[in-house]
């Protein structure tokens, strides 16, 4: 999925990229000067961002090419959330941005700008962890651990909207989440549980 | 990745005049294709156009004339839109596009505007022709994964899921640039390498695609998607298929057939349209009329597969299609 992009560009692009010593031609003048007559700019410098992640109200600066991801770990610290292919492959990223899952690694941070994120860091309250946490660890939902965090925003996000998920809708609630270690059915079984768990009032 | 100015046009009117004037600009909506390439730094923009913040670009709307849609529209938001269940195989066509977290992010306009898959393409170290350079490496590499028809120069097939049943519903797609709208039928929008190797689209420079349009005929057409994918909680497509006839007692009408993963446009299979044209769609007749539009196919060393596949998948197609 993705963009479109001005046709050719690419070619030309890649031509002068590979030009050796004749890179770094940059027209930023002129387009600064195009810009402002057709919009607004950031970049290339740094941009401030505000983001409400996990509840908190976050100010930070960010270089425009850094992602979502990139944020939240390096500059956050909140390395729950995992870089494992770092190209919407995988889901390990996963986070909740605006009520919606979305892959961290694959978007910019500017592109966050006032919006609340939900990370794997803001689901326990305190000591207690969340029940879809608790269910993963009761019935051995992981072996590396790599995965978890994106099946786990992925699973609390079907469980707010779906309370009583059948197992198929379960299957693809996590379906844009890989395991390498293939613990699905672990995943599947820990999900139910959690969702029984969370009717209970657990 | 190199640095870029990131620019909220203030309208949609401005885009072609931003992408005229940028040296190297390029369009960033969902922008889950664009920034793998920029990361993997086959795209080197200078300035990345941002199309989210235009809320022109992101509706869906239906009138007595048929369905609309924004570019900027999100791919979850159409699968849950009510308007657009009128067309059932597009909402399964757009469904099967990627995983739930890329179809919360992706937008119709950049799935239909995505680039090639091809790992030679998607990788920094093969200076390929459609990258400008001399040679295609899937000819003698990799080719698993490539076109059966219509290469040469270039073997790449079109990655987008949408863009066959937009075809098969006979949809049309608006594009705007300097010189104003132009409107073009989905079957003339995407191009071959022989026409051209380094674009897959007709968009000329200062071009961007605003809106889809599916007419109201589309609604008494019966219409499917089939896709076939290695993984099957999400991949690109291998072989994939769209077909959208009216059904008349046992018989189909208006069919029109448009495959995935086998050409590097998305491949309107005419022939087999004609061959199935006012006929009931009976297994041995469905498997001749793909046989006639795959007749000249030419598979690569590792891809002769996508043949068979092609054939047995409109088979599917088209008994699913009957019978639904
Ligand atoms: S198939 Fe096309 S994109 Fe892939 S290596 Fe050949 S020229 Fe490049
Ligand atoms: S790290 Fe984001 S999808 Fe793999
Ligand atoms: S537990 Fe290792 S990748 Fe899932």
């Amino acid at each position: 999925m993705s963009e479109q992009q001005k046709p050719g560009l690419s070619r030309r692009g890649f031509l002068k990229g590979v030009g050796g010593g004749v890179v770094g031609v940059t027209v930023l003048p002129s387009l600064r000067t195009a810009t402002a007559r057709y919009g607004t700019s950031v970049g290339p410098g740094a941009a401030r961002i505000t983001l409400t992640v996990n509840g908190e109200k976050k100010m930070i600066e960010v270089d425009p090419r850094t992602t979502l991801l990139d944020a939240l770990r390096d500059q956050l610290g909140l390395t729950g959330s995992k870089r494992v292919c770092n190209k919407g492959q995988c889901g390990a990223c996963t986070v909740i941005l605006n009520g919606r899952s979305v892959l961290a690694c694959s978007m910019l941070a500017i592109d966050a700008d006032g919006a609340t994120v939900e990370t794997i860091e803001g689901l326990a309250k305190g000591d207690e962890l969340h029940p879809v946490q608790r269910a993963f660890i009761k019935d051995d939902a992981l072996q590396c651990g790599f995965c978890t965090p994106g099946f786990i925003m992925s699973s609390v996000l079907l469980l707010r909207q779906n309370p009583s998920p059948t197992l198929d809708e379960i299957k693809y609630a996590v379906s844009g989440n890989l395991c390498r270690c293939g613990t699905y059915p672990h995943v599947f079984k820990a999900v139910d549980e959690a969702a029984k768990a969370m009717k209970k009032g657990g | 990745m190199k640095p870029f100015e990131y620019v909220n046009p203030k309208d949609i009117k401005s885009v072609p005049k931003i992408l005229a004037e940028a040296e190297r600009a390029l369009l960033f909506a969902g922008g889950t294709d664009a920034l793998a390439r920029m990361k993997e730094g086959i795209d080197r923009p200078d300035v990345v156009v941002n199309l989210k913040k235009l809320t022109d670009l992101a509706f869906i709307k239906s009138d007595r004339k048929g369905l609309r849609i924004g570019a900027g529209a999100l791919l979850a938001d159409i699968i849950a839109s009510k308007d657009a269940q009128a067309c059932p195989g597009f909402v399964e066509a757009v469904k099967s596009v990627g995983t739930i977290q890329l179809r919360n992010m992706g937008t119709l306009g950049g799935n239909l505007c995505q680039r090639p898959r091809c790992w030679y393409y998607r990788s920094a170290r093969f200076d390929c022709l459609r990258k400008g350079g001399d040679t295609c490496f899937a000819i003698y590499g990799d080719n698993k994964y490539h076109c059966i028809i219509g290469g040469d120069p270039c073997y790449i097939v079109y990655p987008s899921d949408i863009a066959p049943m937009l075809i098969a519903l006979r949809a049309e797609i608006e594009v705007v640039g300097l010189k104003g709208k132009r409107r073009v039928k989905a079957d003339d929008f995407w191009v071959l390498p022989a026409q051209d190797p380094y674009k897959e689209n007709i968009l000329q420079n200062d071009e961007l695609v605003t809106q889809v349009f599916i007419p109201a005929s589309a609604r008494a057409l019966k219409s499917h998607y089939v896709k076939f994918r290695e993984r099957d909680s999400f991949d690109f497509a291998m072989v994939s298929v769209a077909v959208a006839a009216r059904l008349d007692g046992e018989r189909l009408t208006d069919v029109r057939i448009a495959y995935g993963g086998v050409a590097p446009k998305p491949w309107r299979a005419v022939k087999a349209e004609r061959a199935l044209e006012g006929q009931v769609a009976t297994e041995e007749r469905v498997l001749a009329a793909a046989a006639t539009e795959f007749a000249n196919a030419e598979p690569l060393e590792q891809n002769e597969y996508k043949v068979i596949l092609a054939k047995n998948l409109l088979k599917r197609a088209l008994r699913e299609l009957v019978a639904a």
